[in-house]
Protein backbone atom coordinates (compact mmCIF):
# COMPACT_ATOMS: atom_id res chain seq x y z
CA UNK A 1 0.00 0.00 0.00
CA UNK A 2 1.21 3.27 -0.74
CA UNK A 3 0.53 5.71 2.02
CA UNK A 4 2.06 8.90 0.82
CA UNK A 5 0.16 8.72 -2.09
CA UNK A 6 -2.94 7.95 -0.24
CA UNK A 7 -2.56 10.72 2.28
CA UNK A 8 -2.09 13.29 -0.74
CA UNK A 9 -5.76 11.86 -2.30
CA UNK A 10 -7.18 12.49 0.81
CA UNK A 11 -5.89 15.89 1.00
CA UNK A 12 -6.36 16.80 -2.06
CA UNK A 13 -9.69 15.71 -2.79
CA UNK A 14 -11.21 17.13 0.76
CA UNK A 15 -9.89 20.19 -0.29
CA UNK A 16 -11.39 20.31 -3.32
CA UNK A 17 -14.80 19.07 -1.67
CA UNK A 18 -14.75 21.68 0.71
CA UNK A 19 -14.38 24.53 -1.19
CA UNK A 20 -17.02 23.01 -3.85
CA UNK A 21 -19.80 23.07 -0.85
CA UNK A 22 -18.64 26.52 0.86
CA UNK A 23 -19.03 27.69 -3.19
CA UNK A 24 -22.81 26.40 -2.46
CA UNK A 25 -23.59 26.70 1.12
CA UNK A 26 -22.64 30.64 1.85
CA UNK A 27 -24.03 32.27 -1.56
CA UNK A 28 -28.03 29.77 -0.03
CA UNK A 29 -28.33 30.53 3.38
CA UNK A 30 -27.23 34.52 2.71
CA UNK A 31 -29.76 34.31 0.15
CA UNK A 32 -32.19 32.78 2.26
CA UNK A 33 -31.92 35.31 4.89
CA UNK A 34 -32.26 38.04 2.53
CA UNK A 35 -35.11 36.41 0.98
CA UNK A 36 -37.04 36.40 4.14
CA UNK A 37 -36.10 39.76 5.33
CA UNK A 38 -37.24 41.19 2.12
CA UNK A 39 -40.40 39.04 2.82
CA UNK A 40 -40.29 37.11 0.08
CA UNK A 41 -40.90 33.79 2.31
CA UNK A 42 -44.60 34.56 3.15
CA UNK A 43 -45.36 35.13 -0.44
CA UNK A 44 -43.40 31.79 -1.78
CA UNK A 45 -45.38 29.93 1.10
CA UNK A 46 -48.55 31.34 -0.84
CA UNK A 47 -47.50 29.41 -4.21
CA UNK A 48 -48.42 26.23 -1.76
CA UNK A 49 -52.23 27.01 -1.52
CA UNK A 50 -53.25 26.00 -4.59
CA UNK A 51 -51.79 22.10 -3.94
CA UNK A 52 -52.76 22.41 -0.43
CA UNK A 53 -56.59 22.39 -1.72
CA UNK A 54 -56.02 19.16 -3.92
CA UNK A 55 -54.15 17.40 -0.60
CA UNK A 56 -57.05 18.20 1.72
CA UNK A 57 -55.34 20.21 3.46
CA UNK A 58 -55.95 23.39 5.37
CA UNK A 59 -53.92 26.96 4.71
CA UNK A 60 -52.19 26.39 8.43
CA UNK A 61 -50.35 23.36 6.74
CA UNK A 62 -48.58 25.61 4.09
CA UNK A 63 -46.33 26.98 6.46
CA UNK A 64 -44.49 23.68 7.66
CA UNK A 65 -44.40 22.55 4.06
CA UNK A 66 -42.57 25.84 3.25
CA UNK A 67 -40.33 26.19 6.44
CA UNK A 68 -38.87 21.96 5.99
CA UNK A 69 -38.36 22.96 2.33
CA UNK A 70 -35.82 25.79 3.05
CA UNK A 71 -34.61 25.11 6.37
CA UNK A 72 -34.98 20.97 5.93
CA UNK A 73 -36.72 18.90 8.41
CA UNK A 74 -34.26 18.78 11.20
CA UNK A 75 -33.83 22.56 11.35
CA UNK A 76 -37.52 23.02 10.33
CA UNK A 77 -38.25 20.69 12.94
CA UNK A 78 -39.41 24.34 15.87
CA UNK A 79 -42.14 25.46 13.22
CA UNK A 80 -43.63 21.94 12.35
CA UNK A 81 -44.14 20.81 16.23
CA UNK A 82 -44.97 23.92 17.31
CA UNK A 83 -47.49 23.80 14.79
CA UNK A 84 -48.60 20.08 15.41
CA UNK A 85 -48.65 21.33 18.87
CA UNK A 86 -51.51 24.17 18.07
CA UNK A 87 -53.61 20.94 17.10
CA UNK A 88 -54.92 22.91 14.28
CA UNK A 89 -54.27 19.56 12.34
CA UNK A 90 -56.24 16.52 12.58
CA UNK A 91 -54.08 12.89 12.84
CA UNK A 92 -54.93 12.53 8.75
CA UNK A 93 -54.06 15.43 7.77
CA UNK A 94 -50.61 15.23 9.71
CA UNK A 95 -49.72 12.39 7.81
CA UNK A 96 -50.53 13.91 4.48
CA UNK A 97 -47.98 16.93 5.52
CA UNK A 98 -45.47 13.58 6.67
CA UNK A 99 -45.79 11.83 3.15
CA UNK A 100 -45.11 15.23 1.16
CA UNK A 101 -42.10 16.31 3.90
CA UNK A 102 -40.80 12.70 4.00
CA UNK A 103 -39.82 12.75 0.53
CA UNK A 104 -39.40 16.54 -0.35
CA UNK A 105 -37.71 18.58 1.90
CA UNK A 106 -34.41 20.80 2.01
CA UNK A 107 -34.63 20.03 -1.99
CA UNK A 108 -32.54 23.24 -3.08
CA UNK A 109 -29.63 22.46 -0.77
CA UNK A 110 -29.69 18.94 -0.86
CA UNK A 111 -30.03 19.27 -5.60
CA UNK A 112 -27.04 21.77 -5.04
CA UNK A 113 -25.06 19.51 -3.16
CA UNK A 114 -25.02 16.93 -5.49
CA UNK A 115 -24.76 19.04 -8.84
CA UNK A 116 -21.68 20.41 -6.91
CA UNK A 117 -20.35 16.21 -6.84
CA UNK A 118 -21.30 16.03 -10.53
CA UNK A 119 -24.97 15.61 -10.29
CA UNK A 120 -27.40 15.95 -12.98
CA UNK A 121 -29.93 18.56 -11.14
CA UNK A 122 -32.99 18.11 -12.87
CA UNK A 123 -33.25 14.71 -12.62
CA UNK A 124 -32.77 14.36 -9.04
CA UNK A 125 -34.90 17.67 -7.97
CA UNK A 126 -37.62 15.86 -10.75
CA UNK A 127 -38.25 13.06 -8.65
CA UNK A 128 -38.57 14.18 -5.57
CA UNK A 129 -40.81 17.16 -6.46
CA UNK A 130 -42.85 14.37 -8.93
CA UNK A 131 -43.23 11.96 -6.37
CA UNK A 132 -43.77 14.09 -3.48
CA UNK A 133 -46.86 15.36 -5.22
CA UNK A 134 -47.90 12.32 -6.66
CA UNK A 135 -47.62 10.12 -3.48
CA UNK A 136 -49.36 13.05 -1.22
CA UNK A 137 -52.47 13.40 -3.84
CA UNK A 138 -52.74 9.90 -3.71
CA UNK A 139 -52.64 9.19 -0.31
CA UNK A 140 -54.73 12.64 1.57
CA UNK A 141 -57.72 11.33 -1.80
CA UNK A 142 -57.34 7.83 -1.65
CA UNK A 143 -56.27 6.48 1.11
CA UNK A 144 -57.68 8.76 3.69
CA UNK A 145 -61.09 8.49 2.73
CA UNK A 146 -61.28 4.61 3.49
CA UNK A 147 -59.39 5.40 6.71
CA UNK A 148 -62.24 7.54 7.42
CA UNK A 149 -64.86 5.40 7.00
CA UNK A 150 -62.95 2.40 9.52
CA UNK A 151 -62.90 5.31 11.71
CA UNK A 152 -66.68 6.00 11.26
CA UNK A 153 -67.30 2.28 11.30
CA UNK A 154 -65.41 1.37 14.27
CA UNK A 155 -66.98 4.49 16.50
CA UNK A 156 -70.59 2.96 15.61
CA UNK A 157 -69.62 -0.21 16.62
CA UNK A 158 -68.46 1.24 19.52
CA UNK A 159 -71.57 3.16 19.64
CA UNK A 160 -73.84 -0.06 19.58
CA UNK A 161 -71.34 -1.71 22.15
CA UNK A 162 -72.67 1.17 24.46
CA UNK A 163 -75.80 0.92 23.27
CA UNK A 164 -75.96 -2.98 24.25
CA UNK A 165 -74.47 -2.33 27.70
CA UNK A 166 -76.76 0.41 28.37
CA UNK B 1 -37.30 48.51 8.36
CA UNK B 2 -35.46 46.13 5.88
CA UNK B 3 -32.22 45.91 7.36
CA UNK B 4 -29.95 43.95 3.94
CA UNK B 5 -26.77 44.26 6.16
CA UNK B 6 -28.01 42.32 9.13
CA UNK B 7 -29.81 40.14 6.78
CA UNK B 8 -26.14 39.03 5.07
CA UNK B 9 -24.37 38.85 8.65
CA UNK B 10 -27.39 36.37 9.83
CA UNK B 11 -26.70 34.48 6.67
CA UNK B 12 -23.26 34.59 6.98
CA UNK B 13 -23.11 33.28 10.41
CA UNK B 14 -25.57 30.66 9.93
CA UNK B 15 -23.51 29.70 6.67
CA UNK B 16 -20.52 29.30 8.87
CA UNK B 17 -21.68 27.24 11.47
CA UNK B 18 -23.42 24.94 9.09
CA UNK B 19 -20.38 24.58 6.76
CA UNK B 20 -18.18 23.78 10.19
CA UNK B 21 -20.98 21.26 10.67
CA UNK B 22 -20.30 19.64 7.44
CA UNK B 23 -16.98 19.36 7.29
CA UNK B 24 -16.65 17.60 10.99
CA UNK B 25 -18.98 14.81 8.97
CA UNK B 26 -17.55 15.24 5.56
CA UNK B 27 -13.57 15.23 6.21
CA UNK B 28 -13.76 12.06 8.84
CA UNK B 29 -15.85 9.97 6.20
CA UNK B 30 -13.91 10.76 3.39
CA UNK B 31 -11.09 9.99 4.96
CA UNK B 32 -12.17 6.66 6.30
CA UNK B 33 -13.43 5.76 2.83
CA UNK B 34 -10.38 6.18 1.02
CA UNK B 35 -8.67 4.51 3.96
CA UNK B 36 -10.96 1.21 3.63
CA UNK B 37 -10.58 1.63 -0.44
CA UNK B 38 -6.61 1.63 -0.08
CA UNK B 39 -6.51 -1.62 2.37
CA UNK B 40 -8.93 -3.48 0.14
CA UNK B 41 -11.80 -3.32 2.27
CA UNK B 42 -14.41 -1.55 -0.18
CA UNK B 43 -12.97 -4.17 -2.54
CA UNK B 44 -14.44 -6.98 -0.44
CA UNK B 45 -17.94 -5.22 0.23
CA UNK B 46 -18.06 -4.28 -3.58
CA UNK B 47 -17.77 -7.82 -4.60
CA UNK B 48 -20.07 -9.00 -2.02
CA UNK B 49 -23.02 -6.76 -3.26
CA UNK B 50 -22.69 -6.13 -6.89
CA UNK B 51 -25.07 -8.30 -8.18
CA UNK B 52 -27.95 -6.02 -6.23
CA UNK B 53 -25.74 -3.10 -6.93
CA UNK B 54 -26.24 -3.81 -10.86
CA UNK B 55 -30.46 -3.46 -10.53
CA UNK B 56 -29.40 0.64 -9.88
CA UNK B 57 -26.89 0.57 -12.46
CA UNK B 58 -24.21 1.06 -9.78
CA UNK B 59 -20.78 -0.25 -8.91
CA UNK B 60 -20.61 -2.38 -6.05
CA UNK B 61 -18.62 -0.07 -4.02
CA UNK B 62 -21.51 2.36 -4.35
CA UNK B 63 -23.41 -0.13 -1.39
CA UNK B 64 -20.74 2.23 1.02
CA UNK B 65 -22.95 5.50 -0.46
CA UNK B 66 -26.49 4.67 -0.11
CA UNK B 67 -25.86 2.80 3.49
CA UNK B 68 -23.99 5.97 4.79
CA UNK B 69 -26.79 7.65 3.10
CA UNK B 70 -29.71 5.83 4.50
CA UNK B 71 -28.45 5.65 8.12
CA UNK B 72 -26.08 8.70 8.68
CA UNK B 73 -26.56 11.88 6.15
CA UNK B 74 -26.05 13.28 2.87
CA UNK B 75 -22.88 15.04 4.01
CA UNK B 76 -21.18 11.88 4.91
CA UNK B 77 -22.61 10.30 1.66
CA UNK B 78 -21.04 13.23 -0.44
CA UNK B 79 -17.75 12.28 1.10
CA UNK B 80 -18.14 8.70 0.65
CA UNK B 81 -18.73 9.21 -3.19
CA UNK B 82 -16.36 11.92 -3.54
CA UNK B 83 -13.72 9.30 -2.68
CA UNK B 84 -14.87 6.52 -4.97
CA UNK B 85 -14.35 7.30 -8.33
CA UNK B 86 -17.78 7.50 -10.02
CA UNK B 87 -19.42 9.01 -13.16
CA UNK B 88 -22.21 11.28 -13.79
CA UNK B 89 -25.06 9.04 -14.38
CA UNK B 90 -23.85 7.07 -11.20
CA UNK B 91 -23.53 10.42 -9.11
CA UNK B 92 -27.30 11.35 -11.01
CA UNK B 93 -28.85 7.99 -9.77
CA UNK B 94 -27.50 8.40 -6.30
CA UNK B 95 -28.77 11.61 -5.79
CA UNK B 96 -31.96 10.83 -6.55
CA UNK B 97 -32.20 7.26 -4.72
CA UNK B 98 -30.78 9.12 -1.58
CA UNK B 99 -32.42 12.46 -1.96
CA UNK B 100 -35.59 10.05 -1.44
CA UNK B 101 -34.67 8.44 1.43
CA UNK B 102 -31.63 9.84 4.06
CA UNK B 103 -30.75 10.04 7.72
CA UNK B 104 -33.62 7.96 8.48
CA UNK B 105 -32.82 7.58 12.22
CA UNK B 106 -32.27 11.49 12.88
CA UNK B 107 -35.27 12.71 10.43
CA UNK B 108 -37.18 9.79 11.66
CA UNK B 109 -36.72 11.13 15.32
CA UNK B 110 -37.73 14.39 14.82
CA UNK B 111 -40.90 13.56 12.59
CA UNK B 112 -41.70 11.07 15.01
CA UNK B 113 -42.62 14.51 17.54
CA UNK B 114 -44.90 15.19 14.50
CA UNK B 115 -47.45 12.57 16.18
CA UNK B 116 -47.48 10.37 12.66
CA UNK B 117 -46.57 6.55 11.71
CA UNK B 118 -43.13 6.81 11.54
CA UNK B 119 -42.50 3.63 10.56
CA UNK B 120 -44.68 3.75 7.65
CA UNK B 121 -43.02 7.00 6.25
CA UNK B 122 -39.33 5.12 6.40
CA UNK B 123 -40.71 2.27 4.41
CA UNK B 124 -42.21 4.90 1.79
CA UNK B 125 -39.08 6.43 1.65
CA UNK B 126 -36.67 3.60 1.18
CA UNK B 127 -39.24 2.16 -1.28
CA UNK B 128 -39.33 4.96 -3.39
CA UNK B 129 -35.95 4.87 -3.19
CA UNK B 130 -34.83 1.67 -4.46
CA UNK B 131 -37.48 1.98 -7.07
CA UNK B 132 -36.34 5.18 -8.43
CA UNK B 133 -32.88 4.13 -8.60
CA UNK B 134 -34.18 0.62 -10.78
CA UNK B 135 -36.18 2.81 -12.95
CA UNK B 136 -33.31 5.62 -13.29
CA UNK B 137 -30.94 2.60 -14.48
CA UNK B 138 -33.54 1.81 -17.15
CA UNK B 139 -34.21 4.78 -18.58
CA UNK B 140 -30.56 6.89 -18.18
Amino acid sequence: MDWSKMLLEMLSGNLELLVDIAKIIFPLLIGIELADEVGILDKVSQLFNPFLKYFNLPSEAGLPLIVSQIFGITYGAGVIIRIVDEDKLTAEELMSVGVFLAICHAVIEDTLLFIAIGGRGVIMLGVRIVLAIGLTYIYSNYLVNDQREEDTTIQSNRCTERWEEL
Amino acid sequence: MVNLFNAVKRGCKKAFVTYIDLIKIIVPVYILVTFLKNIGIIEYLAGFFSPMMQLFGLPGEAVVVLMTGYFLNLYAAIGAISSLQLGIREITILGAMLGLAHSLIIEGAVMKKMRVNVLKLVILRVGTSLVVGVILNLIL
